[in-house]
């Protein structure tokens, strides 16, 4: 049985509680066990700030996991962007471990960085994609995703710098897509798919993060695809409308954009025939509506959802 | 960290034209086949795959028949790499590679046997072996030199139609222009946004509406090469229906979106074809095992892993893509310090003329090789029984005048990969 | 008594007003504050919260379970302290209003009470005992706590100890008997008197000025007359177990503590420095006696997280200040702990930030430091919500973050990040701060930036540029393009960093890297746009946010609200 130290970062348990919730249901599901970790921030927030700050967060994560003895598997992208640059500077950059190493020796933990360098760092779609296979997610996926058509956003952090990263191919990525259609589900060509959301300007430059989530939904709705499906919790937040300075919105976010947005594990539970209460989806009306909209025909899914 | 070692049975170092092709073949040989380098200077690529069409460059002598100005280069410069590969290896790598890219979407035109001509971006003309699809209407243009409107766009650096309809006057009066705002952009262009815009429908149409009144008489319309980026054939052949004539496009100053097309071609297709690809990582050191094999040390700064493999393809290009390295005095070969053929110093690098015909000495400078295309020591013999260069690296040739850089490349690169697999 | 007495009533009267004016803050403006409030207990009670803080009242109030599920060392030490401190105030500060009218066998010297009064003190000590070596061995713990915490254990100590140390003296003092002989043993023959004295000495440990007799039979004798006279009043010395060993401690200076009349100003000290606890209450980390209750209520009547806007969340959000321990539990488990021990700025920690936003909330004087400070650590914060879900006051510090930061961006200080893009420059900090030691090493120094041998490559190719989505918004946002990222590369490139920081690009940037990974030269532009926003950082906390403070610059790309 697969075992992960995860890591769900700093946003899940405030603003959307119910993208941990799915995870957890989705990898019980898949017989893979979560552990948790006594740690939220990888350090990526403060990497405008200081390097060395943020390197000393991601080194403190790195290096409880590598204590727990498991690979990280965490649903960021940014904070798995984030660790694998942390340890390739570190491995690079001897001015860094210099001043890393000394502050952590401070804080008490002098062994801190040789743990953080050899942890491993995975993220959810590299865990699914490659760790566990297509095939156990599709000899996993009872209910049919047929009807419905996702345009897979990639998110940049994980996929570049792409020589730091080694998250997949940086042009042609393809671990979404195949994670997508084991589960039944159809991927719309949507050349914006590598772009960015535009949240790590919010709160600095609101006109810019909602002029780049505007051109890349543009393209998803042009695209044919019938949602939009995330795997990073800032990505999520965006596309939602879940802003950092605001109250979780509830049920949904304060922007009702042309297409929903998703996030992957709540797919995944419910091509796994979870029921909608274990994925929290009744929480979740976008995704609520999508669902019962696109995947009934005679389909065995939940009562629940074709209900509303 | 995960680290992974990987062995195969070639590792192609450089990620040029020249590795890519080498990649391909291997593959087609079914070779296990691995790839390291940076493969950012594809985009610099303009995608028009030359042959051979000057020589000898001091009197710029131009040649219809690539084959017959190969075999008058090698008369006269016998250490030209084309000296190593015979004609039907040339026909059979250019085929294996237009095909290639055709499948990768990118599909190319040409004349056996004959250099074609097309437009630049200043408005001379330049003889070529093979041309992308998008470019072939720019070949028959200037052959019947039919009416043609030539579009460009407010705000695109380096691509004046003006320019270009004012060299081309003399000879071809039917050249318009007409300079035009590009749909929803101001200021500076740049060619990816603007191939990326004209994948979205309106964009596409609001073009054509700008473009249509100045079409009059023009049997053409040339467009800067922005003409769609992840679905160039898609764009093209809308823009074609818009309009209701013939486009072609003008490749634009380098970088541009034709050396995007091209590395997106590659790096998807040689992926599909099974290539282990290590981009971006660099070789840092290498040993030769017991059984004649390297084994490579592999990373960006420090070592990340090792690859074990039977043979080596050094295609790292010249000092642009890094694989030769001008130091004060010496020019070095960068990954295995072979010896390089070069001008004996800095002094006589360059001609006193920078625009000198002739070209500089320097520019011919590079890796020479035994007839099987394996780099000599500083003995003469081949350094390593199982290494081989391929492409612009090469000792003996001037690609940029010579208008030979493709054609030496897929050449070498084929003849190399077909001696590791005959071997 | 009367000064004891007059003492009492102006701490309790400042109590009062402290209290008053405390709940005052809370509820002003009260047009507003207080119907909506009310409502929303009515709302809480009627749509069955009820049970929730039911639960809420004896759990976590009176038990304080969820401060044991976190950390039972704190449960221990802050339970010792409640329960025994309270158990003290009613059975004995309240004696002649509790203990005395309902228990009519009630004498502080006997037994039970007097077992009960030393097992509260105990408790008491041994909780603040526990408190404190906590504070010193855990080290961010002690680098927070301030002369505020150390004053507050130091009078609990003072208080308990002053009571005991009382007792003991006044047993072992020599004039006290000879008062309490004089009530309970009238005319005693010379023997009977020296008997008694012989007993009590042996016994009780009082010490005279000419030692009584310590033969067995004096005392059986002196035994048989207390027995007689004072055990109606006196349990035996041994439940006294707190006071006893201070008693045979001190014995060999119990005549100079009788010289020095010490018991009678043990008694005064001990008294005083109650009423000292009383009056200094509402203005110390006591007033959570009050506070904590009503907030960790409110909390149970609300939910978690609770209601965002409206005048009774701005009521938990001034109560919140008040509500404070400063126990440090959120800064224990806050996510950002490790930039505050690289960045060295407090207020990084929920804890700190609290104090600080008392401070500015409440109009007190702040220097351009701590309010640059202020802003920093706030926008350190990530949201993560761990400092809410710990708070054993039932604060939600997440709440008050997220209004703290929208209005930190509308009044200022600013998000450093917001105030950088907009600003065209940051004076060069003054030289000896450049010479001090540094706790992040050379953060402050470049790297990428300082190398040529980064840009060397560089041809101006403009392929950063090309495939930036930032440019590429260009037409959605003209004012904040002023410059490309091959522009950038090539002004740092030209040593002209400052100039490349004072662009708006460089904070444009949404770090895709997609420039870094599309460079055919391998140039990191991406990570050289990073760093001249860390040295842009690190320049202002070197100034020590001397700008920070400034009234906004206009920037209406940031659009705050609209």
């Amino acid at each position: 049985m697969k075992t992960y130290a995860y890591f769900p970062g700093c946003r899940m348990a405030y603003f959307i509680p119910r993208y941990g919730r799915a995870l957890r249901a989705v990898f019980d599901a898949l017989g893979v066990t979560l552990r948790d970790m006594d740690a939220t921030c990888c350090g990526f927030p403060s990497r405008h700030q200081s390097l060395e700050a943020s390197a000393l967060s991601a080194v403190d994560v790195l290096a409880r996991a590598a204590r727990m003895g498991y690979a990280i598997m965490t649903p960021c992208k940014c904070c798995f962007g984030h660790m694998k640059i942390i340890q390739a500077s570190l491995r690079d950059d001897a001015r860094l471990r210099r001043d890393v190493g000394a502050l952590a020796r401070r804080s008490g933990d002098r062994e801190a960085l040789d743990a953080a360098m050899s942890a491993d760092c995975r993220h959810l779609l590299t865990v699914l994609a490659r760790d566990l296979g297509p095939e156990v997610i599709r000899k996993r996926s009872t209910v049919s995703l047929s009807g419905l058509t996702v345009a897979a956003h990639y998110g940049c952090h994980a996929l570049r710098p792409s020589d730091v990263t080694c998250f997949d191919d940086p042009i042609y990525p393809t671990v979404f897509e195949t994670v997508l259609e084991a589960a039944g589900a159809a991927c719309a060509p949507w050349p914006q798919r590598l772009e960015c959301c535009g949240n790590p300007l919010w709160g600095k430059n609101d006109r810019l993060a909602l002029a780049l989530m505007h051109r890349k939904l543009d393209g998803a709705a042009a695209s044919g695809a019938d949602a939009l499906a995330t795997a990073c919790t800032w990505c999520q937040m965006q596309f939602e409308g879940i802003r950092l300075d605001e109250r979780p919105p509830g049920v949904v976010g304060t922007y009702s954009p042309k297409i929903p947005s998703v996030f992957l594990a709540e797919l995944l539970g419910l091509a796994f025939g979870l029921a909608p209460e274990a994925l929290c989806l009744c929480g979740d009306a976008a995704a609520m509506a999508l669902f019962s909209d696109h995947c009934q025909g005679g389909r065995d899914l939940p009562e629940i959802l074709k209900h509303g | 960290m995960e680290r992974k070692d990987v062995s195969c049975d070639v590792l192609v170092i450089g990620a040029g034209l020249a590795g890519m092709a080498a990649s391909l073949f291997a593959l087609e040989k079914g070779l296990v086949t691995a790839q390291a380098g940076l493969p950012g200077e594809t985009l610099f690529a303009s995608s028009v795959l030359d042959l051979m069409a000057v020589t000898p460059i001091e009197e710029g002598r131009l040649w219809e028949d690539p084959f017959a100005a190969i075999a008058a280069e090698i008369a006269q410069n016998p250490a030209h790499p084309y000296a190593k590969v015979a004609r039907k290896d040339i026909e059979a790598a250019f085929g294996a590679f237009t095909g290639f890219l055709a499948q990768a979407g990118m599909p190319y035109a040409g004349r056996d046997g004959r250099n074609v001509e097309i437009l630049t971006p200043v408005g001379t003309s330049k003889r070529t072996y093979r041309v992308p699809e998008s470019m072939w209407k720019a070949v028959l243009a200037m052959e019947e030199k039919a009416p043609c409107l030539i579009v460009d766009f407010e705000g695109l650096k380096g691509f004046s139609a003006r320019q270009i309809a004012e060299t081309q006057k003399a000879d071809w009066p039917g050249l318009r222009f007409v300079r035009l705002d590009f749909p929803g952009m101001t200021g500076d262009l740049y060619v990816e946004k603007m191939a990326f815009a004209l994948e979205g429908e309106s964009v596409r149409q609001a073009l054509a509406e700008a473009v249509r009144p100045h079409i009059g008489d023009a049997a053409y319309v040339a467009f800067p090469a922005v003409l769609g980026h992840y679905r160039p054939g898609k764009v093209f052949a809308e823009m074609e229906r818009l309009l209701g004539v013939g486009i072609f496009e003008i490749p634009t100053m380098p970088p541009g979106v034709t050396g995007l097309r091209l590395k997106a071609a590659f790096e998807e297709g040689l992926a599909g074809k099974g290539l282990k690809s290590l981009f971006q990582k660099l070789v840092l050191g290498c040993r030769v095992e017991e059984d004649g094999s390297f084994l490579f040390s592999m990373g960006r700064n420090a070592e990340e892993f090792t690859v074990r493999a039977k043979a080596a393809i050094l295609a790292s290009g010249r000092f642009f893509g890094k694989g030769l390295k001008a130091e004060r005095e010496l020019v070095r070969e960068a990954v295995f310090g072979l010896p390089v053929e070069q001008p004996k110093g800095r002094a006589a690098w360059h001609q006193k003329d920078m625009f000198d015909q002739a070209g500089h000495p320097i520019n011919r400078a590079g890796i020479v090789t035994d007839a099987r295309l394996r780099p000599l020591g500083a003995d003469g013999l081949p350094a390593f029984p199982n290494l081989y260069a391929a492409g612009s690296i090469l000792a003996g040739q001037d690609w940029i005048r010579m208008k030979c850089g493709a054609g030496t490349a897929l050449a070498t690169a084929y003849a190399a990969v077909n001696d590791i697999a005959a071997g | 008594m009367t000064v004891f007495r007059l003492t009492l009533a102006i701490a309790l009267c400042v109590l009062v007003a402290g209290s008053v004016v405390m709940a005052a803050r809370w509820f002003s403006p009260a047009g507003r504050r207080l119907p909506a409030c009310a409502s929303a207990f009515g709302r809480a009670l009627f749509r069955g919260r009820f049970l929730a803080m039911s639960r809420s009242l004896i759990l976590e109030i009176l038990l304080q379970f969820h401060v044991l599920r976190q950390s039972p060392v704190r449960w221990l030490a802050h339970f010792a302290i409640f329960a025994g401190f309270f158990g003290l105030f009613f059975m004995h500060a309240l004696e002649p209003v509790l203990s005395r009218p309902y228990f009519p066998d009630y004498e502080p010297t006997l037994d039970p009470y007097q077992f009960l009064r030393n097992l509260f003190g105990a408790m008491v000590l041994l909780g603040a005992a526990l408190a404190l070596v906590r504070r010193l061995a855990v080290g961010r713990l002690r680098r927070i706590s301030g002369p505020e915490d150390w004053l507050a254990l130091g009078l609990l100590f003072a208080i308990i100890l002053s009571g005991h140390l009382f007792d003991a003296a006044k047993t072992l003092s020599e004039r006290s008997f000879d008062r309490m002989a004089a009530d309970y043993l009238p005319s005693p023959a010379p023997e009977e008197l020296e008997a008694v004295k012989a007993f009590w000495a042996a016994s009780y440990g009082s010490v005279f000025e000419t030692p009584p007799p310590k033969d067995p039979q004096t005392v059986e004798a002196g035994k048989e007359l207390s027995d007689a006279s004072c055990a109606m009043c006196h349990a035996p010395a041994s439940s006294a177990f707190v006071t006893r060993p201070m008693v045979l401690a001190l014995q060999p200076i119990a005549p100079e503590m009788e010289r020095l009349r010490a018991d009678e100003w043990l008694h005064d000290a001990h008294y005083l420095l109650f009423f000292l606890f009383i009056a200094w209450l509402p203005f110390s980390k006591f007033r959570h006696i009050l506070t904590a209750p009503v907030s960790l209520l409110c909390r149970a009547a609300a939910g978690i997280p609770g209601e965002a806007g409206g005048p009774a969340a701005e009521t938990r959000r001034a109560m919140a200040l008040d509500a404070c321990v400063h126990c440090g539990a959120c800064s224990l488990v806050c996510s950002v702990g490790p930039s505050y021990e690289a960045l060295a700025d407090p207020a990084v920690l929920p804890s700190e930030k609290l104090k600080s936003l008392f401070a500015y909330w409440r109009g007190k004087p702040q220097s351009v430091r701590d309010r640059g400070r202020l802003a920093e650590g706030s926008f350190t914060c990530t949201a993560c919500y761990r400092c809410s879900r710990i708070c054993p006051c039932g604060i939600d510090l997440q709440d008050l973050w997220l209004a703290s930061k929208r209005e930190l961006n509308e009044k200022g200080p600013k998000d450093p990040y917001v105030f950088l893009r907009g600003r065209a420059e940051i004076p060069p900090p003054p030289v000896e701060t450049l010479m001090r030691p540094r706790r992040m090493g050379a953060a402050h120094l470049p790297r990428l930036t300082g190398d040529p041998g980064t840009f060397a490559p560089c041809v101006q190719c403009s392929t950063c540029t090309s495939v930036c989505p930032v440019t590429a918004a260009l037409g959605a946002s003209p004012d904040d393009i002023d410059a490309s990222p091959h522009q950038i590369m090539n002004l740092v490139r030209m040593g002209l960093r400052d100039d490349a920081i004072a662009t708006r690009m460089v904070w444009n940037c949404v770090t895709c890297y997609k420039c870094q990974e599309f460079c055919p030269q391998g140039i990191k532009v991406a990570d050289v746009l990073f760093e001249l926003r860390n040295l842009a950082h690190a320049r202002l906390r070197d100034v020590d946010f001397q700008d920070l403070g400034d009234p906004p610059r206009t920037d209406a790309a940031t659009g705050r609200g609209a």
